[in-house]
């Protein structure tokens, strides 16, 4: 019996080291090229993390701050602290700035594995689980470039885990590790601030016996969290982080400013009043998420919108997650009621903030949301076994092998081909390239004027040129710290760049400087042909940018 | 007890027509209203009563009852004379008269096949195959492809018939988002801020559906068809999901929902069924009242705003 189990112990490990490899290379390959180039968000923690690691303070010259002020967001530290070590060993680059995100990605399978088996006890699901995980298009979209979700739901996965652990050995290291791993993930991002308190509350109700076995350990935990929080706590309510929670505020949203709280409308009674009416709003977004559209069609907005893309799962996994939550209701399964306040705790939080379904807010979803999935591949296995015949079965492998080939291959044109092209504005595609041209030609111009404002079908999208050049450029972050960066005239800008609208109609006069900006600020029908020094296009085809500069 | 029972019936009738009345008076949807529209509503309200009375028992039947009255889906629609009340009449009468003369329920079944049938293509209802966007989707989708080295695997997996199918799957599964029926995700008339069901049905609906599952005969199982292709018309719209085709299977949620208020009221002697009775009846009553006066004020301003957008 012990040899049945180490060998089995040993299939398992090696089993499991096969799909970290498989999800290493998925979540590896080519990281550089796709996602096409550097978000804003991605430039912004990444010179941050620079400046820290030249200067130990952030862009504003604050130092070690828990809370970074960037682009006026309020950046989380955690993201932007693990990328100082990969940026000090690799250089500032791509590369060593996605490193991070795509590394703690490919190690939380495993780790994923040892929190499904703590919740359901069972290896079969377990195992299913993670190979769901290891292909999760959801997973390996958030895995390819920094992103502060999936490193949060990753720490909250290692706190449950350390705090069942905790519950079932009573060793007091589970207690710090769960505490210290479930508060950093509260300094990753946001949305597991009101999270982790809320779910930890479901927590506490459902595990009662356990915990009251378990009272010293439990209060060393308390008191962890306690002291670790502190900081946390001043910034969120008495601090700058309130700024951040106000911008992305429910009652911000467009949809509800518009059309149902039909602002800016006079006289309202009581009954009527925004607040009860944002009660609802929150209550139908939260309802939302149950969208089979955001499910398996097109929930990761990686194609343009209202066409087919990815959905945060694959269609193939339509039945396992239907009959998975079957099997979860009538069923007993270990731990059942963890599993579903995670769920529905987990959907509060994106519920309360502005935007439509947003795959990132709800990313703490995903270990539950696969383990379902995971549980009714179990079950449908066991049916298949259990009532049809060798003949049926053999129709219903077939079938099912051509349909997830189909969806496979589907994800992958849709990964390799479709996102880069109909994207890339969202990735501020083509930045980069102008951003190199101003820098290899700055020596002949005196200025250097980038419009901030882009966008193919109207100048909406106000972009950070700022930072892609104090990226590009390694600009020294103490230089850049110490410098006066608001004009005389208005104007933001350092060294010989200036960031503001580009008016054509007079900068048309203005030798010796560059201008770049989209051609919504540099109509090409207005400029002399020799004056264009560089069309940018994106991978879709169309006209990001024009480099100019005026002949007189 | 049958004089109460038809007392309340009446009492809802009254509340129904209420209601009707007090929405046309601030939104006036339509110059006039049509009272046929308002009496077929009525007439809708009474055949669910007496068949529900006749699958459960007349409580659940007047439970269902005052959800049809109340629920701003039915009123809405009557108040604009969407056929598809028409249509619902139809089939409930249909249903009822195979109930009292016992007919089999395989008749019923083709009966509403044909029906239905009639109905998409006399008034051309389908319209998913027709979708434009669908097609320009395909055609943009294997025009990056063919780009790329990919091409051959384009042609295999971005075909029109493969996006039709994924199409058609997706607005199959659309039917069943919660949002759609319990919150104003899908604009009743396409501007109206009104959930077609309130919310706080939802915890009755969910219990219901666990009860149904369990309970329901095999013997239903072709009520239980009929009942499920009620939803085709909206899965063959272009507009997925069409509130104004899902009235169709109105009955069936209201039916589902009264079963679960219904095991509310039975079991409130236990905790958990008092609170989830409070609970419900607290966030109906709120979002009726708020619904009402929503109606009054901010909904007037929508329905201009939808009419100058148009």
């Amino acid at each position: 019996m012990k040899r049945f189990n180490q060998r089995r112990g040993k299939h398992i490990f090696v089993f499991l080291l096969s799909l970290t490899i498989v999800g290493g290379f998925l979540r590896f390959y080519q990281i550089t090229k796709n996602p096409i180039s550097l978000s804003i968000d991605e430039v912004a923690f990444a010179y941050n993390a620079f400046s820290i690691l030249k200067t130990g303070r952030d862009e504003y010259g604050k130092f070690l701050p828990l809370s970074f002020k960037s682009t006026g967001d309020y950046k989380n530290p955690v993201p932007i602290y693990t990328m100082v070590p990969s940026i000090a060993i690799f250089g500032l680059n791509e590369f060593s700035i996605r490193l991070p995100t795509a590394l703690i990605a490919t190690l939380s399978i495993p780790v994923f594995f040892l929190l499904f088996l703590e919740i359901t006890g069972s290896q079969v699901i377990s195992l299913s689980a993670v190979l769901l995980l290891t292909i999760s298009p959801w997973h390996i979209y958030y895995s390819r470039y920094v992103s502060d979700h999936l490193i949060a739901a990753t720490l909250v996965v290692l706190g449950v885990l350390s705090f069942l652990r905790m519950l079932k050995t009573g060793r007091w290291f589970w207690s710090i590790g769960s505490a210290i791993f479930l508060i950093l993930s509260m300094y990753t991002y946001y949305a597991e601030r009101l999270f982790i308190p809320l779910f930890f509350l479901a927590l506490f109700i459902l595990k009662k016996r356990d915990l009251v076995e378990r009272l010293k350990q439990v209060k060393l935990f308390i008191a962890v969290c306690a002291v670790l929080l502190f900081p946390l706590i001043f910034s969120t309510f008495f601090g700058p982080d309130r700024i951040r929670a106000q911008m992305t505020w429910i009652g911000n949203d467009v949809e509800f400013v518009r059309n149902v709280a039909v602002k800016p409308l006079k006289n309202i009674p009581f009954l009527t009043s925004d607040n009860l009416l944002l009660v609802f709003f929150g209550a139908r977004k939260y309802l939302n998420y149950f969208d089979p559209g955001f499910l398996f069609y097109s929930g990761l907005n990686m194609t343009k919108s209202g066409s087919y893309g990815l959905g945060v799962l694959y269609l193939f996994e339509t039945p396992f997650f239907i009959l998975g939550i079957i099997t979860l209701i009538r069923k007993k399964i270990k731990n059942k009621g963890l599993i579903i306040a995670w769920i529905l705790v987990g959907l509060i939080p994106a519920s309360l903030t502005n935007n439509e379904q947003h795959p990132g807010r709800t990313f703490i979803i995903l270990p539950m949301i696969i383990l379902i999935s995971a549980i009714g591949v179990v079950e449908l296995f066991r049916l298949i076994r259990t009532y049809l015949n060798q003949y049926l079965r053999n129709i219903i492998f077939v079938a099912f092998s051509i349909i997830i080939i189909w969806n496979l291959i589907q994800a992958f044109l849709i990964y390799s081909v479709h996102f880069p092209r109909q994207k890339g504005e969202n990735f501020m595609e083509g930045t980069k390239e102008t951003v190199e041209f101003a820098l290899v030609n700055k020596n002949k111009y005196k200025e250097i004027v980038f419009d901030p404002y882009r966008g193919i079908e109207a100048p909406y999208i106000v972009s950070i040129p700022h930072m892609y050049i104090l990226f590009y450029s390694q600009y020294n972050p103490a230089i850049y710290q110490q410098e006066e960066k608001i004009r005389p005239d208005g104007s933001y800008g350092f060294d010989k760049f200036t960031i503001r609208r580009i008016d054509w109609r007079t900068d048309r006069l203005k030798t010796d400087t560059l201008f770049i900006g989209s051609p919504w600020s540099l109509p090409e029908k207005d400029i002399k042909n020799q004056e264009i020094l560089k069309r940018v296009y994106l991978s879709g085809g169309q006209l990001a940018f024009l480099i100019v500069s005026p002949v007189q | 007890m049958n004089k109460i029972k038809y007392l309340l019936l009446i009492l809802i009738s009254v509340t129904a027509l209420s209601f009707r009345f007090y929405i046309n008076y601030f939104i006036p949807v339509n110059q006039q209203i049509n009272l046929l529209f308002i009496l077929l509503g009525l007439f809708n309200l009474i055949l669910l009563f007496c068949i529900i009375q006749r699958l459960a028992n007349y409580k659940i039947g007047l439970l269902a009852a005052l959800l049809y009255a109340i629920s701003p889906w039915t009123a809405y629609l009557e108040l604009v004379s969407s056929p598809y009340i028409f249509l619902l009449s139809s089939i409930l009468f249909l249903y009822l008269g195979i109930q009292i003369f016992n007919v089999s329920k395989g008749i019923f079944l083709l009966l509403i096949i044909a029906i239905g049938g009639f109905f998409l293509y006399r008034y051309n209802q389908i319209t998913v195959f027709s979708n434009i966007g669908l097609i320009n989707d395909v055609n943009s989708f294997r025009g990056e492809t063919n780009q790329t080295f990919l091409s051959p695997l384009g042609k295999i997996i971005e075909n029109r018939y493969i996006y039709l199918s994924e199409h058609l799957t997706s607005n199959i599964l659309k039917q069943f988002t919660p949002a759609t029926y319990f919150t104003n995700q899908v604009r009743l008339l396409g501007f109206s801020n009104s959930s077609p069901i309130y919310l706080g049905f939802i915890t009755p609906f969910l219990f219901g559906v666990l009860i149904s599952v369990r309970l329901i005969p095999r013997k239903r199982i072709s009520e239980i068809i009929a009942g499920a292709l009620f939803i085709l018309p909206s899965i063959l719209s272009k507009d997925s999901p069409d509130l104004s085709r899902l009235i169709l299977i109105s009955p069936i949620i209201f039916f589902v929902i009264s079963i679960g208020l219904y095991e509310f009221i039975l079991n409130y002697r236990k905790k958990v069924f008092l609170f989830l009775l409070f609970l419900t009846v607290f966030m109906v009553v709120l979002q009726f009242l708020i619904t009402i006066s929503d109606i009054a004020v901010r909904e007037p301003v929508r329905l201009q705003m939808f009419l100058d957008q148009k």
